[in-house]
């Protein structure tokens, strides 16, 4: 335990009342007008919003020729207001000759009303076949 | 150059006050991300940030503001006096930890185009509960220690020890609590393993208590005085502490669908670093 200390500075206001500069209202009301916000906001979506299942809707984005195969990049959006976790997507190409191929993908999250990107590679070319991407399964995390 | 500058200040002159707050607010927001950091880098956090449960976020976040109040009093990160400067600093460290930590989700890259405004706000709200504590804390732990003075004074009372402790073990246990490893150790335990860990908890706590004696002048003399240290500071700390751990895990979510004796079993698993911090906290603050 330190010894008490004899007080570094002297109080500059007399019985420690101070008036409190201006400089630390502006920085505590802007304080409190974010946390009002984010707090404001955060019971609005949960009061406001209906619990709707994940709702993954998958688009193509591009497809690319790699040395090693294509890749097809795709983003997924979840239009439900659940969280969507593990999700497994997988695409399946149907070649001219009857064979089919397949890719698989999984999306760790997938939080509501947001996109997230992943790619599948495949050996044939998705061009020459037809391609449908889709979600498989998930768990709520 | 020099010209240039001075005539760039010279406008802007700041009083010595204003200058001292800019300095603890700089020193406020270094704590909010040294103090973060841990849980900005946790993957369990930002998936929290859109998978909680948001009203239980928005509650923490208000709950979060009497705590820091009331810190403000005892531990602020600038001098306070009165109530409005307390509420006033515990915004502003607020303030400063929600920069603070969409600043360095950004620098990360897990804030960016693609996500909702409920990740974006989720993850930046769960993060500005630790950092607050971190940019309240900051002139405590680099600068001036207020271990004198008048705050040194206000804390020196069962209350204010029994505040410091529980903001001690909310931090350690908001700090652990995101991880799945708590609900993991839970899982795998054996009920003896639990009750052993409750009374490592308790003999740890006290030996910091102990050990630091930190009224200077509470010499343990006899056995008498000693279980009365043990029950009137020891064991109501760490039930404080496993309160509050129930309260994190049951906000993070961790709790729901577990039968009561599960949860107990994570509140005694998270009870222990809670406890830890507890006790530390008279060292450390």
């Amino acid at each position: 335990m330190p010894a008490p200390r004899p007080a570094e500075r002297a109080d500059p206001s007399p019985a420690g009342r101070r008036a409190i500069p201006m400089l630390e209202w502006v920085v505590g009301v802007l304080g409190a007008l974010i946390v009002a916000a984010l707090v404001g906001y955060l019971v609005w979506s949960a009061v406001a919003r209906d619990e709707t299942p994940p709702d993954v809707r998958l688009e193509v984005l591009d497809i690319q020729d790699l040395p090693e195969g294509y890749l097809v990049r795709f983003a997924a959006e979840n239009e439900g207001s659940q969280a969507a976790a593990a999700l497994v997507i997988e695409g399946e190409l149907e070649l001219p000759d009857g064979q089919t191929e397949t890719g698989e993908a999984t999306i760790d999250y997938l939080p509501p009303r947001s996109t997230r990107e992943g790619a599948l590679v495949f050996q044939n070319d998705p061009v020459s076949g037809d391609l449908t991407v889709r979600p498989k399964g998930f768990t709520r995390p | 150059m020099i010209q240039q500058r001075r005539a760039v200040a010279a406008p802007a002159r700041l009083s010595d006050e204003d200058r001292e707050y800019l300095i603890a607010l700089a020193r406020a927001f270094g704590g909010a991300i040294i103090f973060g950091l841990p849980l900005l880098m946790t993957m369990e956090m930002w998936t929290l940030g859109f998978t909680m449960d948001r009203l239980r976020l928005a509650l923490f976040m208000v709950a979060m503001l009497p705590v820091l109040s009331v810190l403000a009093y005892f531990a602020g990160f600038e001098e306070n006096s009165g109530v409005k400067d307390c509420v006033l600093s515990a915004f502003a460290a607020y303030a400063v930890a929600i920069v603070a930590a969409a600043m360095i989700l950004l620098l990360f890259g897990l804030l960016g185009p693609g996500m909702s405004v409920d990740e974006v706000v989720g993850k930046i709200a769960l993060q500005a509960v630790p950092g607050s504590i971190g940019a309240m804390l900051a002139r405590s732990q680099f600068g001036q220690a207020p271990t004198e003075g008048e705050e040194g004074e206000r804390r020196d009372c069962y209350v204010g020890e029994m505040f410091l402790a529980g903001v001690g073990a909310l931090f350690m246990a908001f700090n652990v609590a995101p991880t799945e490893e708590v609900v993991l150790i839970a899982q795998t335990i054996t009920g003896w393993h639990a009750v052993a860990i409750a009374v490592a908890s308790l003999v740890l706590m006290h030996a910091f208590v102990y050990a630091v004696d930190f009224r200077g002048e509470t010499e343990l003399e006899d056995l008498r005085e000693a279980a009365s240290e043990f029950l009137r500071l020891t064991v109501v700390a760490y039930v404080l502490t496993l309160l509050i751990a129930a309260y994190v895990l049951w906000s993070f979510g961790r709790s729901d669908g577990l039968a009561p004796l599960e949860v107990l079993i994570e509140a005694v698993v998270l009870g222990l670093p809670g406890a830890l911090g507890a006790a530390a906290a008279r060292l450390i603050l």
